[in-house]
């Protein structure tokens, strides 16, 4: 057993085919030996090839997972993952953390399409777990959570948190458009700008205390700089989506 | 037999606390100062001196800076104890429904974290917010959103529960009833702040010890201590030494025998002064209570 099992893939050849690396989760690896780790398939484009002969495996029997390397064309990143820590170092393609059940998703760069959202077809996206996202992420961060916590603090791209059904989309940055459409329990957390959706509605200006403990269990859990004023601040209120249920929100920060 | 222990002119009794297990928790409240977390505590801690009147003991531990809260809030540290598992639940979903849910400000938090049995108060008066409640849940711990007039009202789904101990005591036998009450008043003051203990009575002090049942009436399950009621020295059979005309007790509760151990040891050293004739505890011959508070063991003196 090691502290960490830390994987550090081959740089791709440019243009070249894409990685597909759904099944890399650290709950899967938690019990397998470092030559039985490096024995796991992985899509590289059309191929199946095993895990050791792109990447360099160290250590084993942990539920803590590293990947390094240049992964910004690889898919799927702890898609799946129910439990552990997986960290990366650098910047992820679409797909990272898609279905997500549970453990913690640490992206150092910024990630593509689809972050934290369902499988093509399917009615449900993360149910649970947390993805946190250094840089910025693309189109439909979060669409269609069911629960658990994705964290960008950078931006994120059009149609976020698309059907929410309850889970929590944090934006540090700039949210695009259309976001929260078909939202129904969910939460969406804006500290910097965006556009209020016609289908939500004002409902306050008030200092929610939820937002204290979650900026708090930010800066304890994962090193985030959280101002002061967006803790202590406060915050308005919109409901929507009203042409959903309604009961889920928009809290954008106003003022220290 | 051991030479009897003194404390600066205070006798100390070769006798022991008899104390008894009990179900406890830590409640972490904070509001938007600490006037109002104050506030808070104080209602919700209550009519909570004993479980023979109240159902429950109560009372704050400690105050807490914004660094030691879950919202970087000031708050207060509460501990609860009953007598069983079940009750201690249904205590805490009571007094935090009508105190803490209605008291401007607050929030609500485990303090027990590491407890592995669980008590769940939030979800239980999240239907308070009649379908509009929502829960968020961080880094594994639920919280539950309860809309109300003020704007929210933040509570943890769960509370933690663990095997306490209640009743552990001592009592200050003193000269004069003022000599008492001031030594009585600096064992509290020493104890106050101890981690995982609380003195459940006003102002920590109990002047109405009481003994198991009752000699003339049958239903009462405690009355008063007449062994060391100084009015009735020559009627009963008491056990006050010449000399003492008063007497206050001390009754803590605890988390865990170290911590009553660690404040009995505190306040009995601040009981010794000028006045006090003697410190005894109080028990029942060692045959109801499993847990044994020696005096002497506790002030670091071998037992007889």
């Amino acid at each position: 057993m090691t502290d960490r099992i830390t994987i550090t893939f081959d740089t791709l050849p440019s243009g070249g085919e894409g990685l597909e690396l759904d099944g890399i989760t650290p709950d899967r690896l938690l019990t397998l030996s470092n030559a039985e780790i490096a024995k796991l398939p992985v899509w590289m484009g059309r191929r199946s090839v095993p895990l050791g002969d792109i990447a360099a495996i160290q250590g084993e029997l942990s539920a803590h997972l590293r990947f390094e390397g240049d992964l910004a064309r690889a898919e799927g990143v702890g898609a799946g993952m129910a439990s552990g820590v997986l960290d990366v170092t650098g910047s992820v393609g679409d797909g990272a953390g898609v279905a997500m059940r549970g453990g913690s998703l640490r992206i150092g760069g910024s990630a593509g399409m689809r972050l934290g959202a369902a499988l093509p077809g399917a009615s449900r996206g993360m149910l649970g777990g947390e993805i946190v996202v250094t840089g910025s992420v693309g189109a439909e961060a979060g669409a269609y959570a069911r629960r658990g916590l994705i964290v960008v603090r950078g931006d994120v791209g059009d149609s976020a948190a698309r059907g929410l059904i309850a889970g929590t989309l944090v934006v540090f940055g700039r949210v695009g458009a259309d976001a929260g459409t078909g939202n129904k329990r969910g939460s969406i957390v804006v500290l910097g700008s965006t556009a209020v959706p016609p289908t939500y509605r004002f409902a306050c200006v008030y200092r929610p205390t939820v937002l204290r403990v979650l900026f708090g269990y930010l800066r304890r859990a994962y090193s985030i700089p959280v101002a002061d004023r967006f803790v202590a601040g406060r915050w308005k209120r919109y409901c929507g989506d009203i042409s959903e249920l309604g009961k889920g929100e928009l809290l954008t920060w106003a003022e220290a | 037999m051991a030479d009897p222990l003194v404390i600066r002119g205070v006798s100390i009794d070769d006798t022991f606390a008899e104390a008894f297990p009990m179900r406890g928790a830590r409640i972490i409240l904070t509001a938007v100062n600490a006037r109002w977390a104050r506030i808070a505590a104080h209602t919700m801690t209550g009519f909570a001196t004993s479980v023979i009147g109240c159902k429950c003991e109560a009372a704050i531990e400690r105050e807490l800076g914004p660094e030691d809260t879950p919202d970087g809030r000031p708050g207060v540290s509460v501990l609860f104890f009953t007598p069983d598992s079940a009750s201690l639940q249904q205590r805490l979903i009571e007094r935090v429904g009508q105190t803490i849910l209605t008291c401007p400000t607050t929030a609500c938090f485990d303090g027990l974290p590491d407890a592995p049995e669980r008590m769940p108060v939030g979800k239980a008066l999240r239907v308070f917010g009649d379908g509009y409640q929502s829960s968020k849940v961080f880094g594994g711990t639920r919280y539950w959103r309860i809309p109300v007039m003020e704007g929210e009202f933040l509570i943890q789904e769960d509370m933690g529960k663990v095997k306490g101990i209640g009743g552990g005591n001592f009592l200050i036998l003193a000269e004069t009833a003022e000599v008492a009450l001031a030594a009585a008043e600096a064992a509290v003051e020493a104890m106050a702040g101890m981690p995982g203990v609380i003195l459940p009575f006003p102002g920590g002090i109990v002047r109405s010890g009481s003994k198991v049942g009752a000699k003339r009436y049958k239903t009462m399950i405690a009355s008063t201590n007449d062994a060391y009621a100084p009015t009735l020295r020559p009627i009963t059979t008491s056990d006050l030494p010449d000399g003492v005309n008063s007497v206050q007790e001390i009754v803590l509760d605890g988390l865990d025998a170290p911590s009553i151990s660690a404040a009995m040891r505190a306040g009995i050293d601040a009981a010794c002064r000028l006045g006090v004739i003697r410190i005894t505890a109080g028990n029942y011959g060692g045959k109801l209570g499993p847990h044994h508070f020696y005096l002497r063991q506790i002030m670091g003196q071998p037992t007889a």
